[in-house]
């Protein structure tokens, strides 16, 4: 695994968290997710290419700045109604770049609030307790057949002709 | 976790050191895995250099940006630039997206060799020309159709809304040995069923004597003229910057990186094959997605990934199937947000989330940006953008078909569909821009494209790099065109094939 040595700027937590509160459902207050939400998309972050995660950072602040200039207040001030107005701006923005700031963002804030615990336990999503079942019972059903399986891969191509070996190994 | 004989990592190479070798493989994912364990069964002295790390089947789990961050390139946001931007997927670990892709092992459709064979001079492949190396490739992943009772009910209903049209369906042949049904395909199947290289060929090449080293970033392949010596590497360090130098030396490189970076590699070390077309001829399969709502439980999860694929439009250009996702990666990839978008995800058990695959007209390029980082891009057409609504379309109508209550289209701008009726009044007919189709792709294909004529391609019909000595490219870059199915037995076909011709070359070299 490759993460770089990179820290989600403090001064941008509270834009993150205010775009958290737009892109989830209440639940994200209701459950005190914005923490562990801003926590995990700076660490995804932390995995993607340089220049896509300085482009991030720099859309963040510039979400933030520029509601300044239309709503008088950054981002993370705005009242709820207002933040979700200019959100929505560059949702549909006509400048590419800000469109796809809007969506990239939402995308990975998605990720991390239905990817968090509670999320799961509410939509009712439990794969641990599935897997483990169905891995119990391939094993009991196909064990034998899968070590027969498992041996017959490293073993030496019976159909394999001698001139094909370039040199034999020891 | 104990690693298995001949598999290195970071924290064994602390120092700068110099290996020597017969062939070096750059890649362990379809391609290279596949070459290097042919070679080594052939009697080769192998090092398979990777550049992700190694990460065994205990390791996977239903856990999305885990998994992405640890298995993913870019942690899953590579992205090709157009009109729309086209998020992309590649594994970068051990067994490349071998790991990470469905398992779908289709053989090259016979109309697509054909076409290689007159369009591209690719000799041998067509009228049963690959036959062999499809069956020795299937006999190692062991492609086959799904056991009963591993098909989930979200299958079940596409099946169910493609038999209610009239449509054809076929079973998914897939590389598997008795897969369960645990639908994590695509983080790490976490029972070793699904024979991804990390546990198919790879193993099968270290039991040949091939070493594997994982953390390990080619940068240059070193030549002396036209003859290819070796490659330069360096250890990736655990926050992706460079450390001790690994050279390797070696008279056979086969480059196995994909179809982005097996032509950022040549261009960076300065090969220009004649062709002038390193890099061009960048194919993708764009998907795009489709998300049905139903009164019943689905539980999609609870079965295999993929077990149909709708084949009725396939002369048309794109296939259907059902793919489910875990909430969170489908609540990233759909054009919501806010309430809107928890009004869909809210029914997750209730949702079937099918998918289609478009086998597109127009290529793309490979580009190295400054500081040698590749970038992608490609301009979807109108004409595959109609096929994209079309096919999504036909989606819709089908789930539908199979009782779905409302359905989310892959565009932004169009409202939740609640009836066929709905299809036809808010999709057909409507013009919609391609910015707002929501489009990705996990087949990447064309970049050192393969065939007889070295004024049009970059490698010859075995994927020897043209106006080289001693290099080789084994993966998805070599297709003259999209194949319009899944390309991952493609790609190993071809790998067993151009190692065969490997191993010829090297017992002529030695026995003159």
């Amino acid at each position: 695994m490759i993460l770089a040595d990179f820290h989600f700027p403090r001064r941008l937590r509270p834009a993150l968290a205010q775009a958290a509160r737009v892109c989830c459902p209440p639940d994200l207050d209701e459950l005190g997710l914005v923490d562990q939400v801003v926590d995990y998309v700076g660490l995804q972050l932390r995995a993607f290419p340089s220049a896509f995660r300085a482009g991030m950072v720099a859309g963040i602040a510039a979400l933030e700045a520029g509601a300044v200039l239309r709503h008088g207040r950054r981002f993370s001030q705005l009242p709820a109604e207002t933040a979700h107005l200019w959100w929505h701006s560059w949702w549909n923005s006509p400048i590419a770049p800000c469109r796809q700031l809007a969506k990239g963002l939402n995308a990975l804030i998605a990720l991390a609030f239905y990817d968090s615990k509670p999320m799961r336990e509410r939509l009712e999503y439990h794969p641990d307790a599935w897997i483990a079942d169905a891995a119990r019972r391939r094993l009991e059903r196909w064990g034998a057949e899968i070590r027969r399986h498992e041996e017959a891969l490293v073993a030496p191509d019976p159909l394999l002709p001698p001139q094909r070996l370039v040199r034999r190994h020891a | 976790m104990r690693r298995p004989a001949g598999i290195f990592t970071r924290d064994d190479v602390i120092h700068d050191v110099v290996l020597d070798c017969d062939a070096i493989v750059v890649g362990s994912g379809a391609g290279g895995g596949v070459v290097a364990s042919e070679l080594a069964e052939g009697g080769l002295d192998v090092i398979v250099l990777e550049e992700g790390g190694y990460h065994p089947t205990e390791e996977f789990a239903p856990e999305p940006g885990a998994m992405t961050r640890k298995l993913y390139r870019d942690g899953g946001a590579s992205m090709a630039i157009g009109t729309p931007t086209i998020l992309y997927a590649e594994g970068r670990c051990v067994g490349g997206s071998t790991v990470i892709n469905g398992g779908m092992s289709w053989r090259t459709p016979e109309k697509v060799l054909d076409r290689w064979y007159r369009e591209d001079h690719v000799d041998g492949v067509r009228d049963g020309g690959l036959d062999r190396y499809f069956e020795r490739v299937e006999r190692y992943i062991s492609a086959a159709h799904q056991d009963p009772g591993t098909v989930g009910r979200d299958n079940q209903l596409l099946r169910a809304g493609a038999d209610a049209r009239g449509w054809k369906v076929v079973d998914n042949i897939r590389d598997q040995v008795h897969c369960a049904g645990t639908n994590n395909c695509a983080f790490g199947c976490p029972t070793a069923a699904k024979r991804s290289t990390l546990v198919s060929y790879i193993p099968r090449a270290l039991a040949f004597g091939a070493r594997v080293y994982s953390d390990v970033k080619v940068e240059r392949i070193a030549r002396a003229g036209k003859r290819i010596v070796g490659v330069d590497a360096r250890v990736v360090r655990a926050n992706g910057t460079r450390g001790p130098k690994v050279t390797v030396r070696a008279p056979i490189t086969v480059v196995c990186a994909g179809a982005i970076y097996t032509p950022a590699l040549l261009m960076a070390s300065g090969i220009r094959p004649p062709s002038g077309a390193l890099g061009k001829n960048l194919t993708l399969h764009p998907n795009a997605k489709v998300v049905a709502v139903f009164d019943e439980n689905v539980e999609g999860w609870k079965g295999v990934h993929q077990a149909y694929q709708v084949r009725e439009f396939q002369d048309e250009g794109f296939l259907m199937a059902a793919v489910t996702l875990p909430p969170s990666v489908l609540a990233m990839s759909l054009p919501r947000y806010g309430d809107e978008l928890h009004e869909i995800i809210k029914d997750y058990n209730r949702i079937v989330s099918g998918g289609i695959l478009v086998e597109d007209t127009v290529s793309g390029q490979v580009r190295l940006l400054p500081g040698g980082m590749p970038m992608a891009f490609y301009q979807l057409t109108d004409h595959d953008a109609e096929r994209i609504v079309r096919g999504t379309a036909l989606l819709a109508e089908l789930l539908f078909a199979a009782g779905a209550r409302k359905v989310l289209m892959p565009f932004d701008g169009v409202p939740l569909l609640r009836s066929a009726d709905d299809v036809r009044r808010h999709v057909y007919g409507h013009r919609i821009p391609k910015k707002h189709i929501e489009v990705m792709t996990v087949h990447l294909m064309g970049t050192a494209r393969m065939g007889g004529d070295p004024a049009r391609h970059v490698c010859d019909a075995h994927g020897k790099v043209h106006d080289t000595e001693g290099l080789w490219v084994a993966d998805a870059s070599l297709f003259p065109s999209p194949i319009g199915v899944n390309p991952m037995e493609t790609i190993m076909a071809l790998a067993t094939r151009n190692a065969e011709r490997i191993l010829d070359h090297q017992a002529h070299r030695r026995a003159a």
